[in-house]
């Protein structure tokens, strides 16, 4: 290597450590892109060892930011906080921000905690979000980033009465002996989602099976385009 | 705690203070006085205490109030019944026990009569109903109080001594019949029942021509607590709190399957449930969990017993939880529970589905870190020794377990939200095998079962056996990717042939098996989750067998 490439490059890494702390210098140099190394760097960390960071994979922006103190311009607190933070930020996010929606706000003490859904083409993206924690003067403290950047081809859509019928066979060994109806009216038995995680993206058809209440409540995510059962969840609790 | 320690020393004072004032006042004030173990049974060795109820705004003085409403649950009629002819099973008679307020005050205002039952699994008992508004409202002012919380601010309905009524005509299924208990509580969110309710409607119409509304009892978030088999877990304020701040995390934390370069990774769930378990024992100030709901079943939980990552991690999300829920203890003790309980708190609240450990670790010192002074350097090293920073490689060295130990949990083809895995989920745990020199095949036999609710209730319900597979890789990990595709990197994966019993076995043999570091990941083929509960590898002398299964590609 260039022996004048070299001494620049150390000069960098020493500006770099002593500008964002030990720990961030050393995640950064191996993850990330340029403009969401760009993006940390704007982020003033609380403690000396820099930011806390974490990455997930080859993706390119972090799953979850913490560890600094951002104020938000012009007095803005709560939610104008985390809208301003995610305008601002959206290096750091996978998905455009105006594909996020709030879905719920708490409050803590002086926190206050934001919780973006993401909808694609006005259809909910299963288990993508963006959470934005703030505190009462209008400092955004962290952000988690779950949301996810694709595209969607257009598919031939089974349709709701396959969905329903693969799911209850996967769950009851039987396809159900009643017509389903398509379209919105199928609100009980199934809606349409996208499903973005573990794989390529695609619609899904999520499916409400009926067990055995106390003990089950099954919901199975069918591939829209190939009625296939991709998951199965008990959302009982206990 | 301080103020645990104070409500405590109150509650041991009060009959001497009752005392003192039956000398000046012969008609001492008893309003809203009840008489109930502030701990379990267990614990306060079965010597009662007597508190004073709050928050009651029922008009008869039933137990109902802006956070809580307590429902018993009667063995008699008059409960949610429905009674259908079934084709094959003829008439089924379905029965909710009946659900009602028992408890009224008594003539001086106060509810020192509900007393104790004679017989602790007296289905119908008022102590239960007791138990359950008192610890509801005890934890909903813990999280209101303490962390200013205000997302349970609602009535949240909580039903003790549950039970269902069955009687089947034709009962080939050998359905449980009369009523039926089950040691179990549970938390289940409103929308839950909607969609129950709504789905069943269309169901009897479709299958029986009834068209009728079900009109089930249950509409809104709500506890539950059956009447168990061989306890009353409402006798436990312990799994009270747990079931609280399961609601408090609510469905859409903590919930899901991550995914990492290593396969599965079932730490949001064991988070989950390690959370519920450090909060109920905080708020105890007892790092023993449920003392008596739980040890007494032999599943008890000790915050002070050390867990680690990976050694600790099985699968399974309730043992899993302690490397979790220990390192939180620990950080209680090292900075108080004033702090740890706040930074925890906080930390929760930013969870989303799928965060794991080390995200989790992550989220807590960061909020140490705005501790004035901070104090995130000590809870990093708490962390760190328990191996939760970077404990997404569920690397363990493999070791014979003949049904002694405890379990290996395997997700389900069907039961982790990701797509790649629905023709062959990777268990969680990547196991490193030490091939001795000359070994020219080794013996796998294992014995599976089914772990899903449904295995609960036999095979004709849905508790299918489980079929299994093994990925080997004879240099390093199984490395796993996602996008765009699902790929992974395993050198052979070989099936497991079933021998009946839940019995398993595989002969491993070919050109990759040579002398060092093998990893071993059990892949299961089955849509239900399952449990390994055991692995026996040996490795026999003489030739191998004539069908290699886990060759290598030769460099030409």
């Amino acid at each position: 290597m260039n022996r004048r490439y070299t001494i620049l490059s150390l000069l960098m890494a020493v500006l770099l450590h002593f500008t964002t702390g030990p720990g961030f210098a050393q995640e950064s140099a191996q993850k990330g892109n340029k403009r969401t190394r760009a993006a940390l760097k704007r982020l003033t960390p609380v403690r000396a060892e820099g930011l806390l960071v974490s990455w997930r994979g080859k993706r390119v922006n972090p799953t979850r930011v913490a560890g600094f103190r951002w104020p938000a311009p012009d007095g803005k607190v709560g939610l104008a906080a985390a809208e301003v933070f995610l305008r601002s930020f959206q290096e750091l996010l996978s998905a455009p921000p105006e594909s996020l929606e709030l879905s719920r706000t708490e409050t803590v003490r002086d926190r206050m905690v934001f919780r973006f859904g993401q909808r694609f083409e006005g259809l909910e993206v299963l288990g993508a979000e963006v959470v934005v924690q703030t505190d009462g003067k209008g400092n955004v403290l962290s952000v988690v980033d779950e949301s996810v950047r694709f595209q969607l081809a257009p598919v031939s859509d089974i349709g709701y009465a396959k969905a329903v019928a693969a799911a209850w066979l996967e769950v009851n060994g039987h396809e159900p002996e009643v017509v389903i109806p398509e379209g919105p009216e199928s609100a009980a038995f199934a809606r349409r989602a996208v499903l973005a995680r573990g794989g390529t993206p695609r619609l899904v058809y999520r499916v409400l099976v009926p067990t055995i209440p106390m003990l089950q409540k099954v919901i199975c995510l069918v591939d829209g385009e190939t009625g296939k059962v991709v998951q199965k969840t008990n959302e009982v609790i206990r | 705690m301080r103020w645990a320690w104070l409500v405590m020393v109150m509650a041991l004072m009060a009959p001497a203070c009752l005392s003192d004032s039956l000398l000046d006042d012969p008609e001492p004030d008893l309003t809203n006085q009840a008489n109930l173990f502030p701990h379990n049974p267990e614990k306060d060795e079965w010597d009662i205490t007597t508190v004073v109820l709050k928050n009651i705004d029922h008009p008869e003085g039933k137990l109902s109030g802006p956070y809580v409403q307590a429902f018993n649950c009667l063995n008699e009629d008059g409960g949610w019944t429905r009674e259908y002819e079934v084709p094959l099973l003829g008439l089924v008679h379905a029965q909710l026990c009946n659900i009602t307020q028992t408890i009224v005050p008594d003539e001086d205002g106060s509810y020192l009569s509900v007393a104790l039952p004679e017989d602790i699994m007296d289905p119908d008992d008022s102590f239960a109903e007791l138990m359950m508004f008192y610890h509801v409202n005890f934890i909903h002012d813990y999280y209101k109080d303490i962390h200013g919380y205000d997302g349970m601010d609602f009535p949240l309905e909580s039903y003790v001594n549950l039970m269902i009524y069955l009687d089947v005509e034709n009962n080939f299924m050998e359905l449980p019949e009369g009523w039926v208990s089950i040691d179990n509580a549970m938390f289940m969110p409103g929308e839950g029942w909607a969609e129950l309710e709504a789905v069943g409607e269309i169901l009897l119409k479709e299958y029986l021509g009834i068209d009728e509304k079900l009109d089930l009892p249950f509409k809104n978030d709500s506890i539950f607590f059956m009447q168990g088999e061989s306890l009353d877990f409402a006798y436990d304020a312990d799994v009270i709190y747990h079931e609280y701040t399961h609601a408090v995390v609510s469905g859409d934390r903590l919930f899901g399957t991550r995914i990492d370069e290593h396969g599965p990774d079932a730490a949001p769930r064991a988070m989950n449930e390690a959370v519920a378990d450090y909060f109920a024992c905080s708020v105890m100030g007892d790092p023993v969990m449920a003392e008596f709901a739980l040890v007494n079943l032999g599943a008890g939980r000790d915050l002070t017993e050390f867990a680690e990552c990976p050694a600790g991690y099985h699968g399974e999300e309730h043992i899993d939880g302690l490397m979790y829920s220990t390192a939180l203890w620990e950080i209680r003790e090292a900075l108080g529970p004033t702090d740890a309980d706040a930074i925890i708190f906080n930390a929760l609240l930013t969870f989303v589905e799928t965060t794991g450990f080390h995200e989790g670790a992550q989220a807590t010192i960061a909020e140490a870190a705005l501790l004035e002074p901070p104090q995130d350097e000590a809870v990093q090293a708490i962390f760190e020794a328990h191996g939760l920073l970077g404990c997404d490689g569920r690397m363990r060295s493999w070791k014979n377990n003949n049904g002694t130990r405890f379990p290996e949990f395997l997700p389900g083809t069907q039961t982790t939200g990701v797509a790649g895995f629905s023709d062959g989920a990777p268990g969680y745990i990547q196991h490193t095998l030490e091939v001795p020199k000359g070994a020219k095949s080794f013996h796998l036999e294992v014995g599976a079962e089914s772990a899903g609710a449904l295995a609960l209730l036999g095979d004709f319900l849905g508790g299918g056996e489980v079929s299994l597979a093994i990925a080997l890789k004879h240099d390093g990990a199984i490395n796993y990717e996602y996008d765009p595709d699902y790929l992974h990197d395993e050198t052979a994966l070989i099936p497991l042939t079933e021998l009946g019993n839940g019995l398993f076995a595989v002969d491993v043999s070919g050109n990759c098996l040579t002398a060092g570091t093998h990893t071993l990941q059990f892949v299961n083929l089955s849509g239900d989750s399952g449990i390994v509960f055991r692995a026996m590898i040996s490795f026999p002398k003489g030739a191998a067998p004539e069908k290699a299964n886990y060759s290598c590609q030769v460099a030409q």
